[in-house]
């Protein structure tokens, strides 16, 4: 009857005839009053694990998400789909904003905080006094310094949660190690035995995997991939410049429609690639780690990264990008012997060193409270919560071998000649169960030629410019006539 | 550095002969910092252009810039004396301005703060307005800034007619000011707009589009937005004419909170020392609101702050000696007030010297 109740929501507030695999575990779960961490894989639609059970409970569903990009962008989606009782609360609401929603909380049913907004004080003190249906923390691996983006704000909410009275708890992630799980559920004083765990394998078996060794052709391999691949694609990039360069290239000498995106971009510029690329105008996106949280494209066909990400669980979140609609994808990471330094030289920026890490602890209070240098945060961050330097100075070392380890594993993934799969689920503890067809590129050396096409999409700029009368007139759904 | 050219000559522009300009200054204009002195250097070197044009430069980018300038003999100098432009640079910059436009219609700091809220919101409206012509009513918008949303919220709440009667009304008055610009602005601008057919064009494929860099056409559309304010701030009665006025109120006009308070209370006619009083800031600090206002506002009139007798002194001084200098002024009037000083300096500024 339960279940009958839920489809029947699930199609009302989400137009969802079907749940997909763990959704509906997570959804009772909530119901149930009962704590939970969902692991879920990317693209399987976590939101409404929080979103459907925020219908049926009295209350309101408070979500700590990390990113002010993918706040606006549920926000954005609930109201597109009626919901008015919704809010953001970040540094970007304005003062008016603020006040606004702080005097309406009574009335929401789902608030977006970011982990830094929650800490205030005063909103604490409003958030107590009022019935929490749900506590999501989303993206809830950034708890863990072990994981890929370990926020130190969100340290915090396992303080906050007890302050809001310990209320229904649900942690969601995509990617998490079994000991970053355990850190998770840990920090947030979940209690282990009753903590009902929802964890559904990190695999895509839709996506298919292949590793392509260069020798110094990296970029001619590249053109040659995406000028036979079928379908919308993404290339990833470390650099910048190289996909400003590379978009470029496929542009001019290719004719594709491929587009760089990065933190450069002016804000509008960001959605409005987006938005091209969503709706086709653009098959191809030159894209550093930015893109992508909160990219709803089901499409996506291919992605490719020109160099080797920093760990299995960001390889992981990138390619998940990939196949959403179900149909079969490909993600191929191209390698050169040599690219892991530039991971190295990366990672030597990310973590505060000795020498740095000792100036912070003896001149903490000379150092402004609210840095950018995400180095010193961090180091901020063991002074504040009082942690003795030397212990301080293990964590951090720790970490960085950590880091090192896990790029180990990334080097040994490419140079893996057993099942590629196999190997990378191996990382999260997981075995392949039911090995799909085309699954990798040992088991399949011709993997790619499964998504070759003939007939790649070229632009012609010429049909493309419509003078500015016209493109008006369409816009604004006017002819001359109706401007008299 | 091909792609960059077009942002090298603007840099170029910003120098001239007889002052010599350093980074550490020309940073604070690209960043739009509001310090008397900024606004002053703005007014003095005709830098308006450039205020608050690139709010993320920093000074080692913009560095790097001029010394290229450097070595290509344009610019000469050092940061610690600053930089002129040399025979060759001057030659060099009209040369490339002659076939490059140079955003010249932004003339004062009137608007500078107001350019980009504007670009934002009138995109996002001529998103809403378009998306309401074809009723539709789910789409994302382009613009995710909650506080450009919440904005719009709030004109469009205070609207008295229909949405589909504001939605035409709106097209009609931009088409029939768009028309009134150059093919090229209005090409820029409706590229820009996303609606339900279309998604806007990005900086860079408007750029191609247009055969520029994409640094030439961020400063072009900061061009054509200052064109649109100014007209429709001329069309009395007209929605778009509301949008500047109600974005002008939202932004405070141009000033900073502090001065626009002075403002409103001199208007009132209370003087500077009530002012101060009653705000309870010093003296000085609202000298200073009163000489932002001028800087700004250029037909703000500041007679009434400034004796009729010294105005004519000073004004006679600098006709018998150009380069006359406040310490000077000093010695001669030795209650003289640097606000006198600088209000008439800015005036000859205004009227050529």
């Amino acid at each position: 009857m339960v279940d009958k109740t839920l489809e029947q929501i699930l199609l009302k507030k989400f137009n969802y005839r079907t749940f997909r695999p763990g959704q509906e575990e997570a959804i009772l779960a909530a119901l149930q009053s009962q704590d939970s961490l969902v692991m879920l894989p990317t693209g399987s639609g976590k939101s409404i694990c929080y979103q459907l059970p925020g219908y049926m409970k009295e209350g309101l569903v408070v979500i700590v998400s990390p990113l002010l990009s993918l706040m606006q962008d549920q926000v954005e989606k609930l109201k597109a789909n009626g919901e008015r009782q919704v809010a953001a609360l970040n540094s970007l609401s304005s003062r008016a904003e603020k006040n606004r929603i702080f005097k309406q909380l009574h009335l929401l049913k789902f608030l977006y905080i970011s982990p830094e907004m929650i800490q205030f004080d005063f909103l604490m003190q409003r958030l107590k006094q009022l019935k929490i249906a749900l506590f999501v923390v989303d993206e809830a691996h950034c708890i863990s310094q072990w994981g890929m983006d370990f926020r130190p704000d969100y340290l915090k909410m396992g303080e906050i949660r007890r302050k809001l009275n310990n209320p229904t708890t649900m942690a969601l992630t995509a990617t998490a190690t079994e000991s970053v799980r355990n850190e998770i559920k840990e920090s947030l004083h979940m209690n282990h035995e009753e903590t009902q765990e929802i964890i559904h394998s990190v695999d895509r078996k839709a996506i298919k995997l292949k590793v392509a060794i260069c020798d110094g052709n990296k970029k001619e391999r590249l053109t040659e991939l995406v000028n036979q691949l079928k379908g919308a694609g993404v290339i990833y990039f470390s650099s910048k410049k190289l996909a400003d360069e590379i978009a470029e290239t496929l542009r001019t000498d290719h004719g594709l429609k491929a587009e760089s995106y990065h933190s450069d971009l002016t804000v509008d510029d960001k959605v409005k690639v987006q938005q091209q690329f969503i709706d086709n105008t653009i098959q191809l996106i030159c894209a550093t780690s930015a893109f992508g949280m909160g990219i709803d494209k089901p499409d996506i066909r291919f992605v490719i990264h020109y160099h080797m990400p920093a760990n299995p669980e960001m390889y992981l979140q990138e390619i998940g990008r990939c196949s959403r609609d179900g149909k079969e994808g490909i993600a191929i990471l191209l390698f050169e012997a040599g690219d892991q330094y530039l991971q190295m030289r990366l990672q030597e920026n990310a973590l505060p060193d000795e020498s740095l890490l000792n100036y912070i602890y003896k001149n903490n209070l000379k150092i402004k409270a609210e840095q950018a240098d995400p180095k010193v945060q961090i180091g901020q961050f063991y002074v504040n919560a009082e942690i003795p330097y030397n212990v301080a100075l293990y964590q951090i070392q720790n970490r960085e071998k950590l880091k090192q380890n896990q790029l180990d594993y990334m080097l040994k993934y490419v140079y893996h000649t057993g099942c590629k799969r196999a190997f990378l689920l191996h990382y999260f503890d997981e075995a392949v169960m039911n090995k799909p067809a085309n699954c990798c590129s040992s088991c399949d050396p011709s993997l790619e030629q499964h998504f070759f096409s003939e007939d790649i999409e070229r632009t012609n700029k010429n049909t493309e410019k419509l003078d500015w009368k016209t493109r008006f007139k369409q816009l604004y759904k006017i002819d001359e006539e109706s401007m008299n | 550095m091909k792609q960059y050219r077009y942002f090298l000559m603007f840099i170029l522009k910003l120098f001239n002969k007889d002052y010599p300009s350093k980074s550490s200054q020309l940073i604070h204009v690209f960043n739009g910092r509001r310090t008397p002195s900024i606004l002053y250097k703005v007014e003095n070197e005709q830098l308006h252009p450039a205020f608050g044009l690139f709010k993320e430069l920093t000074k080692e980018q913009l560095q790097k810039l001029i010394n290229q300038l450097v070595r290509e003999q344009l610019l000469e100098g050092t940061e610690q004396d600053g930089y002129i432009k040399t025979e060759k640079g001057i030659n060099q910059v009209a040369q490339y301005f002659n076939q490059h436009a140079f955003p010249d219609s932004i003339t004062s700091l009137e608007n500078a703060t107001l350019r980009t809220p504007f670009y934002y919101q009138f995109q996002l409206l001529g998103q809403i307005f378009s998306e309401k012509r074809y009723e539709n009513n789910k789409y994302s918008p382009t613009i995710k800034d909650p506080v450009h949303q919440e904005s719009i919220k709030m004109w469009l709440s205070n609207q008295p007619e229909k949405m589909d009667q504001l939605a035409q009304q709106w097209s009609n008055e931009l088409y029939r000011l768009l028309n009134a610009l150059s093919e090229e602005e209005a090409y820029i601008v409706v590229g820009k707009l996303t609606g339900h057919p279309f998604v806007g064009r990005t900086n860079r494929q408007l750029a191609e589009e247009l055969d520029m860099e994409p640094f030439e056409l961020i400063i072009r559309t900061e061009q054509v937005m200052e064109t649109i304010i100014k007209k429709s701030r001329s069309e009395k009665g007209t929605l778009l004419n509301d949008f500047v006025d109600y974005l002008d109120k939202r932004t405070y006009f141009g000033l900073s909170k502090s001065t626009l308070d002075t403002y409103y209370m001199i208007g009132e006619g209370k003087g500077l020392e009530e002012v101060s009083e009653i705000r309870k800031l010093k003296i000085s600090t609202i000298r200073e609101h009163i000489l932002e206002i001028y800087l700004i506002h250029p037909d703000f009139d500041f007679t009434p702050f400034i004796p009729k007798e010294i105005y004519m002194k000073l004004k006679q001084s600098f006709l018998q000696q150009p380069s006359y200098m406040f310490k000077q002024a000093k010695v001669e009037q030795p209650d003289m007030l640097f606000m006198w000083f600088r209000l008439i300096e800015i005036e000859r500024i205004r009227n050529g010297r």
